[in-house]
């Protein structure tokens, strides 16, 4: 052993100038933590809207007479003990939200071995209660069935904005006597996205990057749950439904999901997803290929982004919960847009567009809706033309 | 340019791409797997679990620490840069008065050390030593539902030696849980390990008695102590594990107690260490693999 080895004699770790743990600090009570919805800045609920009880859990760390440390604190009945250890695996411990400030937020979202879907918000929850350093991590989740999920229009944004309003702030943190089912209200994807220019234009990105389904990580420079937000309502529902994923989370490969966005990390995530089955891309400064298959669709979104109609997309996805293929997808633009033009069709064009969508080229029951909506509007406009036509001698 | 040995890893056995730097399954450093390829033989895996918040990362960084400066007149060598990381955490946070982080419970975020140690004396052999720093959550996960972190299943399936950490300090005050939870690992081991019910365990499994400063009375009869403090663990201690032994431990000196503004409670600052027991434990682990 050397000479100078401290272990030569006992270790006095004394030095001038360390840290104490503020000396001479009157203590005071500790700011009140904030939920979700605050540090987002939700609205409220909009009046009226639907609500269903669903099965959620809380995640986090506490002490308690059992234990100490990261577990399910509290849980539903009707959360099963196979769900619980899937959960306890990839719920998010110390130090894992991206963010080290009192105001991080993250959401994930997967489906479950019991095909079920766990969708959780994250924040923190202030000091990690063993001090040794870091923010508490809080996850608030819920599990829905696809009935549920499909409420939602599978939409896991919306469930996790649903979540933060219906907690507020008021987090779990010790073990409660009594865990009663969680209301959740049913929003519109007009009340859950609220991207700005930059946003959108990430969410774009984004969103042609779920139509091709391959594990990525991404980064952005915007507001990460805003651009999911955003991106999931250009998505049709089928391809939301298998879009597991985490914002604003670490990677770790115990949370295996099909894609990681992130905010702009200095190049952490990167170096971090190497060697696994992940393409990182920086969404700020991507630029997609858009896949010729889907092309007539992303053109179509992208013309209704610009018109400020957003949300008509979003309601058509809401809707396309089965599979669809490319070509049925760039049917129902061609199916918008024949009707968004119909009152200004001549007797000509008409006819093409009564030859075109004659019948209906799948079982959806979207193109089905949507086909008698149009059968309906091209013959209103008929009747009009033949009105307008001049009486023949 | 030395090329990288592919091998499976050591602890779930699959293979990964050569650029990997943590198992895609398990999160174990590849390296370990290349190294012990390229040397030809399998280092001995030797497992430091205990509850959360006994002191798992502290131990394990002073111990890593002390072996790197040749106490105790051994010779350490890291195998690789990862090794040395929770070392140089511990003595740092330690050396500016604070504990360090938590360890997380995802796997990637584990310290792995991976060290050859010998004895300093003639012909002594080289073990080659891999020790992970597991998080004390993902321990009682695992514990309580068995499957839930394969990799802890799979490291203390193929564990040569165990070194199972326990808070003398809250036994001593009466409480039950470091009790039950020691029962919980060591009944979770013998279900891993005996396949008949007549077999005992033959792991050498050292009881380290952590924050023994605040019963100073262990360190002069650690058996005593477990016999009486943690009864349920002597007995099945006694009743299943034929090689078992009792060590007590401590490496604070003293303690301070600060509140902080944006704190509730008290934070324990660590004022000083002076560490006792540390490396018992250990050598006597070395000794039986």
């Amino acid at each position: 052993m050397s000479p100078k080895s401290p272990y030569l004699r006992t270790v006095s770790i004394n030095r001038p100038g360390a840290a104490v743990a503020n000396p001479g600090t009157t203590a005071t009570v500790a700011a009140p933590v904030r939920g979700p919805a605050s540090i987002l800045g939700l609205s409220p609920e909009p009046q009226g809207c639907e609500k269903i009880t669903v099965e959620h859990a809380v995640f986090t760390s506490i002490r308690s007479h059992t234990g100490e440390g990261y577990r399910l604190i509290a849980a539903t009945p009707g959360i099963r003990q196979d769900e619980r250890a899937e959960i306890t695996r990839r719920c998010p411990s110390h130090g894992s939200l991206c963010d080290d400030s009192a105001n991080a937020v993250g959401m994930s979202f997967f489906t479950l071995t019991s095909e079920r879907h766990l969708i959780a918000i994250h924040c923190h929850a202030g000091v990690e209660h063993t001090a040794r350093g870091g923010q508490r991590v809080y996850t608030h989740l819920v599990v829905l069935d696809n009935a549920q999920f499909a409420q939602f229009g599978n939409d896991a944004g919306r469930v996790a904005f649903a979540i933060a309003r219906a907690i507020g702030d008021a987090l779990v943190l010790k073990t409660p006597t009594r865990f009663d089912s969680l209301t959740l209200a049913v929003t519109t994807p007009a009340d859950a996205v609220r991207a700005d220019k930059t946003t959108a234009e990430s969410a774009r990105n984004l969103a042609i990057y779920l139509l091709n389904n391959q594990s990525r990580a991404f980064t952005t420079a915007n507001d990460s749950l805003q651009t999911l937000s955003a991106a999931l309502s250009q998505t049709p529902a089928f391809i939301r439904a298998r879009a597991a994923c985490t914002v604003g989370l670490k990677f770790s490969p115990s949370r295996p999901m099909r894609f990681i966005l992130a905010p702009k990390d200095g190049g952490e995530l990167a170096r971090n997803v190497r060697g696994h089955e992940y393409e990182f891309v920086d969404l700020s400064t991507a630029t997609p290929q858009v896949p010729q298959t889907f092309a007539a669709w992303i053109d179509f979104v992208d013309r209704r982004i610009k018109t400020g109609r957003l949300n008509e997309v979003a309601a058509l996805n809401d809707e396309l919960t089965t599979h669809c293929p490319a070509e049925l997808l760039n049917r129902f633009a061609e199916m918008c847009d024949a009707m968004n033009c119909v009152d200004r069709l001549d007797a000509e064009g008409l006819e093409k567009a009564r030859t075109r969508f004659a019948q209906p080229v799948s079982q959806s029951p979207a193109e089905a809706k949507r086909l008698m909506a149009l059968h309906v509007a091209m013959d209103r406009r008929a009747t009009a033309l033949k009105k307008d036509k001049p009486a023949t001698p | 340019m030395k090329q990288p040995v592919v091998a499976p890893c050591l602890i779930c056995e699959q293979y990964n791409s050569s650029d990997a730097q943590l198992c895609k399954t398990c999160s174990a450093p590849t390296s370990i797997a290349t190294d012990s390829a390229a040397m030809g033989r399998k280092p001995s895996i030797v497992s430091i679990v205990g509850e959360s918040n006994v002191g798992k990362t502290v131990y394990l960084g002073f111990l890593l620490d002390m072996l790197s400066q040749r106490a105790g007149d051994f010779e350490a060598i890291p195998k690789g840069a990862f090794s040395i990381d929770i070392q140089q955490t511990v003595i740092s946070h330690m050396s500016r008065r604070s504990f360090p982080p938590k360890t997380p419970m995802e796997v990637n975020q584990w310290y792995w050390a991976y060290y050859q140690v010998r004895r300093r004396m003639q012909n002594a052999k080289w073990a080659d030593l891999v020790m992970p720093d597991m998080a004390g959550e993902s321990l009682s996960a695992e514990v309580a539902t068995p499957q839930t972190f394969g990799v802890i299943r799979n490291l203390l399936a193929k564990s040569e030696g165990a070194l199972l950490l326990i808070d003398a300090a809250m036994a001593a005050h009466g409480s039950q849980n470091p009790d039950f939870f020691a029962m919980k690992i060591l009944s979770y081991i013998d279900s891993l390990r005996a396949t008949k019910r007549e077999e005992k365990v033959s792991m050498p499994t050292a009881v380290v008695l952590c924050k023994a400063d605040h019963c100073p009375e262990c360190f002069d009869h650690p058996r005593r102590f477990v016999e009486a403090n943690l009864n349920r663990l002597w007995n099945l201690c006694k009743s299943r594990f034929e090689n078992v032994e009792f060590f007590a431990s401590s490496v604070i000196g003293s303690l301070g107690y600060a509140t902080l503004a944006d704190h509730e409670g008290v934070v324990p600052v660590p004022l000083h260490t002076a560490l006792r027991g540390v490396l018992e434990p250990f050598e006597w682990i070395l000794d039986q693999i």
